[in-house]
Parts: C-alpha cells; sequence; structure tokens
C-alpha cells in the first residue's frame, strides 16, 4: 500500500474488525507492507489515537495488535454489559496457570508434582475459562493430556511478547 | 508457631465471611499442601531455603500437623508423606557414619530443597499473575467477531463434498444387498431438490443420502453437483468442518 494516510486508516479497520489480536504477518500480508514500513504505519496509528485522546489505545498482545478500552473507561463497559466480567481465580489456578505458563506444555501429573498436591479442579476450572487448552499427548504410558495457555491468557494478562515475562528463576 | 496462628484466625475470618462451612477445615486450607506449609515455616523463621535446618522444621512441622489433629481434622496424606520424608532426612543426617551414607542423606536434604525452591519460584510467578491481573481489571477488548454466527459461512470445496459422497457410498453399501433397476432420472431428482428448496430454505446434505439404492444415491449426488455448476444452489457450513447445508444460489428460478 502506496498511501500512508490511507494505509493508517486501512490498519485501523483491519484491526478493528479483527475480534483477536492481529499478527503482524497478516497485517504485512493484507497491506503488503514490510515489517518495518508496518511499524511506521502502527506509530502513525498510536500517535492519531493519542491525539485523539479516545477511550481505547492500541496495544500489543502475544505477536498481534488489538483495540483496547483505557482503565477508566472500565465501568461503562461494564454497566453495558450489565454483569461483573472480571475475571476470577482463585490462588490454586494462578498457581497452576503459572505452572502451565512457564512449564507447558506440562501435564496434570508434572503440575502436580511441583505443587505437590492436587489441581485438577484448578485444570478444570482453566480449561473452562479458555485460558489454557489441550496440546497434544505426551507419549508416556497412560498418553496423559499436555496442557498449555491460550491466546485468551495472553489478552486477559495483557501480555505482549512471552519473552518479556519474568525468567522462572527469578524470584 | 505464632505465625501459623495468626494465619489461622485470618482465614477464620475469610470463612466465616463465605459460609462458615466448619472452622476445622481451615488450617489445611490455608496450607494447601505440604510444600506450602514447609515453605511458610521456612519463611517465617528467616532460613535460606539453600540450606534448611532439617532438624528444627522437621519439629516445626510436626508440632503443626500434632496441633491441627487436635482439632479433630483429618490430615491430608500428603503432609504424612512430607513429615516421613523430613524425619527419614533428619535420621539419615544423625545417623550416617560413612561418607557414602553422608552423601546420600545430604543429597535428599538437596533434593528438597530444590523442590521447595521451585515451589517458591511457582508462588511468585502466581503472584506476578495475580498482579498483572489486578492491573487488567478494566482493560476490556473485542474477544468475538462483529459478524453474526449464523452469517458466517464457509464454502465447500469439491473435496469435501466427494469425502461426503464417499462416506455415504460406505454406509450405503453395508445396508443394500442388490441393486435393482432405477427409474429415477436425473432430470427428476434435480426437480427433487429444487422442490425442497422452495419449502425449506436450508436442507442439510445428509438428509438427501436416504435413498432406496445406490443408484439412486448417485443420481442425487451428480444432481447435486449439476445444480452447483448452474449456481441454482449453494453448498456451505455454518462453522468449519460442521454439517454441510445447502441453499438457493444467485441463478435459482422458481
Amino acid at each position: 500500500m502506496k498511501d500512508r494516510n490511507e494505509a493508517v486508516k486501512v490498519l485501523e479497520l483491519l484491526i478493528y474488525i479483527s475480534g483477536r489480536p492481529l499478527a503482524e504477518s497478516k497485517l504485512e500480508e493484507l497491506l503488503e507492507l514490510d515489517n518495518a514500513a508496518l511499524h511506521e504505519i502502527i506509530s502513525e496509528l498510536n500517535k492519531r489515537l493519542e491525539e485523539r485522546a479516545g477511550p481505547l489505545f492500541l496495544e500489543k498482545i502475544s505477536g498481534g495488535w488489538q483495540f483496547s478500552t483505557k482503565p477508566e473507561y472500565g465501568e461503562w463497559v461494564k454497566k453495558f454489559l450489565k454483569k461483573e466480567l472480571v475475571l476470577h481465580l482463585s490462588p490454586q489456578s494462578l498457581e497452576v496457570l503459572s505452572i502451565v505458563l512457564y512449564r507447558g506444555p506440562i501435564t496434570r501429573i508434572e503440575v502436580e508434582s511441583v505443587r505437590n498436591c492436587d489441581s485438577a479442579q484448578s485444570l478444570k476450572t482453566l480449561l473452562e475459562k479458555k485460558l489454557i487448552k489441550p496440546a497434544g499427548r505426551k507419549m508416556v504410558p497412560g498418553r496423559p493430556l499436555l496442557y498449555r495457555v491460550t491466546e485468551n491468557f495472553y489478552q486477559y494478562f495483557g501480555i505482549q511478547d512471552p519473552d518479556d515475562l519474568p525468567a522462572w528463576e527469578e524470584l | 508457631m505464632e505465625g501459623i496462628k495468626e494465619k489461622e484466625t485470618e482465614q477464620n475470618a475469610a470463612v466465616e465471611q463465605k459460609e462458615a462451612p466448619s472452622v476445622f477445615t481451615v488450617a489445611l486450607d490455608i496450607f494447601e499442601g505440604p510444600m506450602d506449609l514447609l515453605l511458610f515455616l521456612v519463611e517465617q523463621e528467616s532460613l535460606s531455603i539453600y540450606d534448611i535446618p532439617i532438624s528444627r522444621i522437621t519439629e516445626d512441622f510436626l508440632d503443626f500437623l500434632e496441633k491441627i489433629q487436635k482439632l479433630n481434622v483429618e490430615v491430608a496424606t500428603g503432609f504424612l508423606v512430607m513429615s516421613t520424608r523430613l524425619m527419614r532426612i533428619k535420621l539419615k543426617l544423625m545417623l550416617s557414619i560413612t561418607p557414602e551414607e553422608k552423601k546420600e542423606a545430604e543429597e535428599e536434604k538437596k533434593q528438597l530443597e530444590e523442590e521447595l525452591l521451585e515451589y517458591k519460584r511457582m508462588k511468585e510467578k502466581a503472584r506476578f499473575l495475580r498482579e498483572r491481573l489486578d492491573q487488567r481489571r478494566n482493560v476490556f477488548f473485542r474477544s468475538q467477531r462483529i459478524i453474526p454466527q449464523d452469517e458466517y459461512t464457509v464454502e465447500v470445496s469439491l473435496f469435501d463434498l466427494a469425502n461426503v459422497f464417499k462416506d455415504m457410498m460406505k454406509l450405503a453399501s453395508a445396508g443394500v444387498k442388490e441393486i435393482l433397476e432405477d427409474p429415477v432420472t436425473l432430470e427428476e431428482k434435480i426437480e427433487d431438490i429444487r422442490n425442497g428448496l422452495k419449502e425449506i430454505p436450508e436442507i442439510s446434505l445428509f438428509s438427501l443420502w436416504n435413498q432406496r439404492s445406490i443408484l439412486e444415491l448417485i443420481v442425487t449426488f451428480l444432481a447435486i453437483l449439476e445444480l452447483i455448476r448452474r449456481k441454482q444452489i449453494i453448498c456451505f457450513q455454518k462453522v468449519p468442518l460442521g454439517e454441510i447445508l445447502i441453499r438457493k444460489g444467485e441463478k435459482f428460478s422458481p
């Protein structure tokens, strides 16, 4: 895409229409731009959004781009949806989630060996909330399911890039 | 052991706020598993996780178990397993005479310390996730397509159709023993399908396979291909890999 001004608008359109973080590779393909040019367009859109001072901001989630609401407008979203949409997770589920995040794909037994206690219920909750998903089976007797985190997880926790997570060894 | 008392009381209060099922399940609720208790004991006394004074920790651990057992709490097996493990390490350290025995005991202790360290790391990451989640409490984003699900269709390829046909032939040939002369012609079948679509907007492809003979099945399939070619019908799916449906195409004439 040659027209820079138009490209910024189309970028906004595409991110708006996509229901999930839109991968940069996909954007490059759609806009017919290389990565450097795409980044220029993205920062231009960011600039325009800032000038507009609207309720949305552009954010990067696990390698893709999406619009998110600024926290100060969260109340209105809740009012509109008429229910508390906040994700509630027990400390146990968060522990299990952190193991799956850092050590996934991982089996239930392996999760339990880190926590030294039963984790089936937490895994079930996390599956229901679509924060983790099965990722094949481990080739050991019994062929247990392996779990990993979902794209949803990165969205909910606002994690831009898995590489940005604090190291597991860090205390 | 003052720390534990405080923690218990805190937890008691929290439970009572909820539904107050049984006050006595509390002590174990708060320490989810033996590692949790162990880590608490180590941190409470500001001990080094890299070199746990086994004898002191074992004592603390057993003290705690005894205390909760007095409250008639059934102790989860994991806690008992851990206390046995602690005692074994303690004994081995005390009783080992030869350098090999000593080394073995040290290794067992090291293994426990490593597990505890791993546990602490996990706790730390869970805390990080909690903070992250709290920061995101009021941030929302689109999580679904604005295109309503029922208008979202997937085009069916000839390959998909052929696959369905193959499956159907398999099913049909299992039940049919003899092929009789069949009077059904392609034109008749085409009319059948067209008439069907005049009454019902969407017909499941599957329902069309319910035929008397293999020949009729083949004729039906040919009729569908012909109708697609004439653009009188469209084959589609509401979701990828969903049921194949047919509906009127752009050149469907009444």
